[in-house]
């Protein structure tokens, strides 16, 4: 009897067809639908449409003619991609390190234990990150401007000369470009810092206390580290933003001058509205994606070894 | 009664979001009618003492006519006339932002666009190329003596020969100066018909030592001064038919080598061009002239308010002669009427562009602020000749303008790809200035550096 129990089968409940599974769970579906019905409109099909676009000679008028390769050949070839691919790697690699180290800095400052006026520091430091960059922009190039700016009035009256900041000197415009850059993001990099440390145990720094450590020792031997993560996320995400870089040299300089200051996306951008070679631009979109999540790909590789 | 479940409410709740947003989404249809100021006629009758006999129209307009340009713009000017003369005409100019993107995407999708499109001469250029643009051979053929040969040229798309826009602003340029600061100077007895870019260069450079500016040269470049010399030496940056650069020439040479010498007289004011250092200058007295196009005019009454400013003592002279100079003037802008063919109204169209800048009446209403329109029976008019501007006083300036519209060249080319060459020259001035490259290497640098953006935006034919 036993046996015959044991052994007799167990009933399986018949498998449901996809259609009736949907059918089944149809108001489900229909609240999430909105989302993915806006991202196929807004982001698959322009990307599909993109895509066909960069193998094709189009200038927003007329037919598209299908040219295979060339529009990339062609962009691989621009006169002026070095210099952009440089210009973008320069701000990248100056603005990375030093607007982490910076935000790090301010962030131990803010999270020392009884400093006065803590959230109006705080606040200072993060309202320039919810401040529309177009309003930056307009006060630096006030600020900044080669004849009239503040800052050259400043130095005349000091007794030295003025710097041609925006149009006469190649460095002095990337100066300038970099400061707003600075300005305008380091809030954000200071707010995740001080969450990182304010994370950190205090049981953590009072057995570094007990072991002897001094700040110096505290700071590079167990804060930092302890901000790996942190650090990790904001190269990444940070990197990926640098490497996009638009708004602030084409507000403060246009590019210029002559070209010291135009980045990749800023070339794109003269390339797709100011010569309406749409095909070319939408080849030059994909080629600097492609080096954006070659960069990224690379910096998550070598940091996830520093993490450990 | 059946209480309503958790799932129920829900699937109400989600059908009503649905339809509530469906019909949120229907697009409102607007029709905006724009008021255009009245107040210009005055103008225009208070300075004419002969009356003028109009055209009256042929048949009677009815229907829209919609314009897209600026804020303000001339054309909304000349429409009070037209749209008095044809009472069924519904004028719609709603100045859309973004309007240069707007129309080509408008033209590439063969609807939405509008009936009239004030155009730059390369855009015009670039559409007649492509054939986005209405024949208007027939319409302007029986004007063509009314127009300077450079105006109609602009029209002219070699490539189909066909004449796609009606010429609009003259866009003749000159010397813009203070009298009274270039006497307080000692400069008071120049005269401009026979001074040399020489003798420029000499005056610049001793009136630059007093604190004072002849003209702008921002640091990174001015592609404008350069393309007022080549005109004035007959060349021009592309060939006529839009397929050869030809801007490293000998005269695109000589234009180059005339504003170096600009810039190495020291004369020039390292400011942005109009921006508000610009203005600042202009308002205090540091800068006493510059070399500026006619439609300017519109924009430097706005600012010059001030006897400090210069209200009532500026004047206007020809560009500087010398060797090899054959004109006196330069072009800069110089836009046009384009009617695309994905609009609708074209008759509506073709009759406002004969009204706005081939009649006198026309072109006085659209001509009394910024543009001079380039109708020549205009220029010849009291109309034109008897208009004052607080900035030059009581003197007659366009008596200056109608005689400057003769100094325009039968040579001076902007065809399809001719802006990508002129970014170039903007961008690689400044090393040419510096002396970094000399003169002959950096205009051969030029042509190499604009080719790929030229060939890809060329009129191929």
């Amino acid at each position: 009897m036993s046996e015959a129990v044991a052994m007799r089968p167990v009933a399986l409940k018949p498998r449901k067809g996809l259609a009736r599974r949907i059918a089944e769970h149809w108001m489900d579906y229909l609240f999430i639908a909105p989302f993915f019905l806006s991202f196929l409109v807004f982001y698959v099909y322009p990307f599909g449409w993109a895509l066909q676009l960069s193998f094709s000679r189009w200038r927003g008028f007329g037919p598209m003619e299908w040219v295979g390769l060339e529009n990339y050949r062609v962009m691989l070839k621009d006169p002026y991609i070095t210099q952009a691919l440089v210009n973008t790697l320069e701000f990248a690699y100056i603005l990375l390190p030093t607007g982490i180290m910076l935000a790090i800095t301010f962030a131990v400052i803010l999270n020392i234990k009884d400093l006065a006026g803590r959230g109006v520091f705080r606040t200072l430091y993060f309202v320039p990150y919810v401040t529309n960059s177009v309003i930056i922009a307009i006060v630096f190039t006030q600020l900044f401007d080669d004849t009239m700016g503040w800052i050259n009035q400043g130095l005349i009256a000091l007794g030295l000369d003025g710097v041609k900041w925006l149009r006469g000197s190649p460095w002095a415009a990337k100066t300038v470009v970099i400061l707003l850059t600075h300005w305008g993001g380091i809030g954000y990099n200071i707010l995740l810092f001080l969450g990182g440390l304010q994370s950190v145990s205090p049981e953590i720094y009072e057995a570094a206390r007990i072991d002897g450590a001094n700040e110096w020792q505290t700071f590079w031997r167990v804060t930092l580290p302890l901000l790996r993560p942190i650090i990790f996320f904001l190269t990444i995400i940070a990197t990926i933003g640098l490497l996009n870089m638009f708004n602030q040299p084409y507000m403060l300089t246009r590019g210029g001058p002559r070209g010291a200051t135009e980045t990749l996306m800023l070339r794109l951008y003269n390339i797709g509205f100011a010569q309406q070679r749409y095909g070319d631009a939408s080849a030059f979109g994909f080629l600097i994606g492609a080096l954006v999540i070659t960069i990224s790909l690379i910096q998550i590789r070598l940091q996830r070894r520093w993490i450990g | 009664m059946k209480t309503l479940s958790r799932r129920g409410m829900l699937r109400l709740f989600g059908v009503g979001a649905a339809s509530a947003a469906i019909a949120a989404c229907q697009p409102a249809v607007v029709k905006e009618t724009v008021e255009v100021k009245v107040e210009v006629e005055k103008i225009v009758k208070e300075t004419v003492e002969v009356k003028v006999e109009v055209e009256k129209p042929a048949a009677k307009l009815s229907g829209e006519l919609i314009f897209w340009g600026h804020d303000q713009h001339p054309i909304d000017l000349a429409a009070t006339g037209f749209v008095e003369r044809n009472p069924e005409i519904q004028w719609v100019s709603p100045h859309p932002a973004d309007r240069g993107t707007k129309v080509q995407a408008a033209m590439a999708a063969g609807s939405g666009c509008p009936d009239l499109f004030w155009a730059e001469a390369t855009s015009a250029q670039d559409w007649g190329c492509n054939e986005l643009l209405t024949d208007l051979t027939e319409e302007i053929l029986p004007y063509k003596d009314d127009f300077h040969p450079l105006k109609l040229n602009e029209t002219f798309i070699v490539k189909t020969g066909k004449y796609i826009g009606w010429p609009g602003d003259l866009s003749v340029s000159a010397y813009y100066y203070r009298f009274d600061q270039f006497e307080a100077l000692g400069y008071g007895d120049i005269d401009w018909d026979t001074l040399t870019y020489e003798d420029f260069y000499l005056m610049s450079s001793e009136i630059a030592k007093q604190g004072k500016y002849t003209f702008v040269f921002p640091a990174d470049g001015w592609g404008a001064l350069f393309m007022f010399a080549l005109h004035q030496l007959g060349g021009t940056a592309v060939s006529q038919d839009g397929q050869k650069i030809t801007v490293a020439d000998d005269k695109g040479i000589q234009a180059m080598t005339i504003v170096k010498g600009l810039w190495d007289c020291g004369g020039g004011l390292d400011v942005g061009w109009w921006s508000a250092p610009y203005w600042a200058a202009i308002q205090d007295g540091t800068l006493i002239g510059d070399f500026a196009a006619a439609w300017s005019k519109g924009f430097w009454e706005a600012q010059i308010k001030e006897a400090e400013a210069g209200l009532g003592k500026w004047r206007l002279a020809p560009f500087p002669t010398g060797a090899g100079i054959k004109y006196r003037s330069g072009v800069w802008g110089g836009a046009q009427l384009v009617h695309p063919k994905c609009a609708k109204n074209r008759d509506n169209a073709i009759a406002y562009m004969k009204y706005a800048f081939g009649t006198i009446e026309g072109a006085a209403l659209a001509g009394s602020w910024g543009i001079i329109p380039g109708y020549r029976p205009y220029l010849r008019s009291p109309l034109f000749l008897r208009l004052k501007s607080p900035i030059f006083g009581d003197w007659y300036f366009n008596e200056f303008w109608a005689q400057q519209e003769q100094q325009l060249s039968t040579e001076f080319f902007r065809p399809a790809g001719w802006g990508a060459v002129s970014s170039v020259i903007q961008r690689e001035m400044p090393p040419i200035m510096t002396g970094e490259y000399s003169v002959e290497e950096g205009m051969q640098r030029i042509v190499e550096l604009a080719t790929p953006d030229f060939e890809r935006t060329m009129c191929k034919f």
